[in-house]
């Protein structure tokens, strides 16, 4: 009967990660993000978009992990170990990518890579202890110990999800609680409940087809191909976010002034230490183009990264486009690496059992 | 067999969760008001920027806490503008900012906890979201 669904879920997977991947693809070049932010490019803040859905979905494929290893204990029904076990295999790579994009969010948000931030390092212990869940699983010879030793260490393990989940809740910390980051979410709700469902639920129907494609030993050449396919679509459109970003595709600087005189713009650029003055006329790069903060007007564009045309010679930029910041590309390529392409390697003939 | 499988599990679950929660605030910030309880050393710190000065190249900063307690912080202003990318002014007023350097507790500034000579300066991203959203 668990045979006869397998069809059903691997339709119904291929969609989700379709829908995954379009939301995506559209987050970052497109995605609302805070109009002014304490440090560094707005933009960069699309990783709203990459790295809290793949957080949440760490979580969830953890906690079922850690529900299926308790099962197993306590019944003793082989199936919940295997099931366990599958979604360990697809929870330790997005518990990476969670790591992972968060660093490198931080390193243009925050200020550095690595900030010794409580989060920050609860969440690299949480990556450290479903990554030796491997090692202890593989040491134990005996095949009738080896699901009660490794169910015992998957629940074990899951202590490190709830301690990164509280932890800025109740020690100091750079990172924001879900309180805080709901106050953004809370002016542009659509697309954020969108991407973290889509990759909860796609993760969560990625554990059950596995499973299945486990327990029946079928390599499914859909759940190989799909996400292959997605994650190359996901790399090769960053990558050209990357090269445009890098300055590939035209010039682009850094606004770190803006001002609107008489309805005319005036814009300051830093293009690797030359600074660039002049007018645009144009429609504005940004909406909204000017924001009330703490009583205080801010022009939205300042702080971002921007590809433009200037004309040196009347001092006016004839063209100004706000660029996403680089580190929502690289998130977006760890995204697909991490979240895509294990799936592709668990559903291989053969993938899942090893 | 079953329960002492699972009673074990659940410990080491505790076990787990208290060690996870020592390793990771071990190295972890303080509110300017904690600076009470150090007398010298690295420390992170987290607090609201009151005042700034400029003393040729130094940036002056005071720092304030939850309950209000100050500390001086010593930042080289090249620091400064290689973090924010561009030199301090009135902007920095009422921003909230984590710095690490080296702490020493002392009454040589009357009012202030002490003084942070700042190695890097870091930014929480809890303010951030109350901003209006963004698009392009």
């Amino acid at each position: 009967m668990l045979a006869s669904r397998l069809p059903v879920l691997i339709v119904i997977l291929a969609l989700l990660l379709l829908v995954d991947f379009t939301t995506l693809a559209y987050s970052i070049f497109e995605g609302a993000f805070p109009s002014v932010v304490e440090r560094g490019a707005p933009t960069a803040y699309r990783n709203l978009y990459v790295h809290v859905p793949i957080s949440i979905a760490a979580y969830v494929v953890l906690t079922v992990a850690a529900l299926a290893a308790l099962a197993f204990m306590m019944s003793r029904r082989p199936g919940f170990y295997e099931f366990a076990d599958t979604a360990i295999k697809l929870g330790v790579p997005l518990g990476l990518a969670s790591f992972l994009t968060g660093s490198v969010w931080a390193s243009e948000s925050w200020g550095s890579f690595w900030t010794w931030d409580p989060r920050q390092v609860s969440v690299l212990i949480l990556v450290l202890a479903y990554t030796l869940y491997f090692a202890v699983k593989g040491s134990v010879k005996d095949p009738d110990r080896r699901p009660l030793v490794s169910s015992a260490y998957i629940f074990a393990a899951y202590a490190t999800v709830p301690l990164s989940f509280i932890i800025p809740r109740v020690a100091e910390s750079l990172h924001p609680t879900p309180e805080q980051t709901r106050v953004f979410v809370g002016g542009a709700p659509e697309l954020f409940v969108i991407r973290i469902a889509s990759i909860a639920v796609l993760a969560l129907i990625a554990v059950v087809a596995l499973f299945h494609v486990r327990r029946y030993n079928m390599g499914s050449r859909v759940v190989t191909l799909t996400p292959l396919v997605l994650a190359v679509a996901l790399i090769a459109l960053s990558g050209f976010g990357l090269l445009e970003s890098a300055g590939l595709v035209g010039d682009v600087g850094r606004v770190v002034g803006a001002r609107v005189e008489d309805g005319v713009l005036v814009v300051e650029v830093d293009r690797g230490g030359v600074r660039i003055n002049g007018y645009y006329t144009g429609e504005p790069p940004i909406k909204p183009l000017t924001v009330t903060v703490n009583g205080e007007v801010r022009v939205t564009l300042v702080d971002n990264i921007i590809l433009f045309d200037y004309d040196a010679t009347r001092g006016v930029f004839r063209e100004l486009r706000v660029l996403t910041h680089p580190v929502v590309y690289v998130n977006t390529i760890l995204y697909a690496i991490l979240a895509y392409a294990p799936l592709a390697l668990i559903a291989r003939p053969g993938g899942a059992r090893s | 067999m079953r329960l002492r499988l699972i009673a074990l599990s659940i410990a080491l679950f505790t076990v787990v969760f208290i060690a996870g929660y020592m390793a990771s605030t071990a190295q972890g910030y303080l509110d300017v008001s904690e600076l009470r309880r150090v007398r010298e050393g690295n420390v992170n710190v987290l607090g609201v920027i009151e005042s700034y000065s400029v003393e040729r190249d130094a940036l002056l900063i005071t720092l304030t806490g939850r309950d209000g307690s100050k500390v001086l912080l010593v930042v080289k202003v090249e620091l400064f503008i290689s973090a924010h990318g561009k030199p301090p002014g009135p902007w920095i007023t009422g921003k909230s900012i984590g710095v690490r350097g080296y702490y020493e507790a002392g009454a040589s500034n009357p009012g202030y906890l002490g003084v942070v000579e700042v190695k890097e300066i870091l930014s929480p991203c809890h303010d951030s979201y109350k901003a209006p959203p963004a698009r392009t």
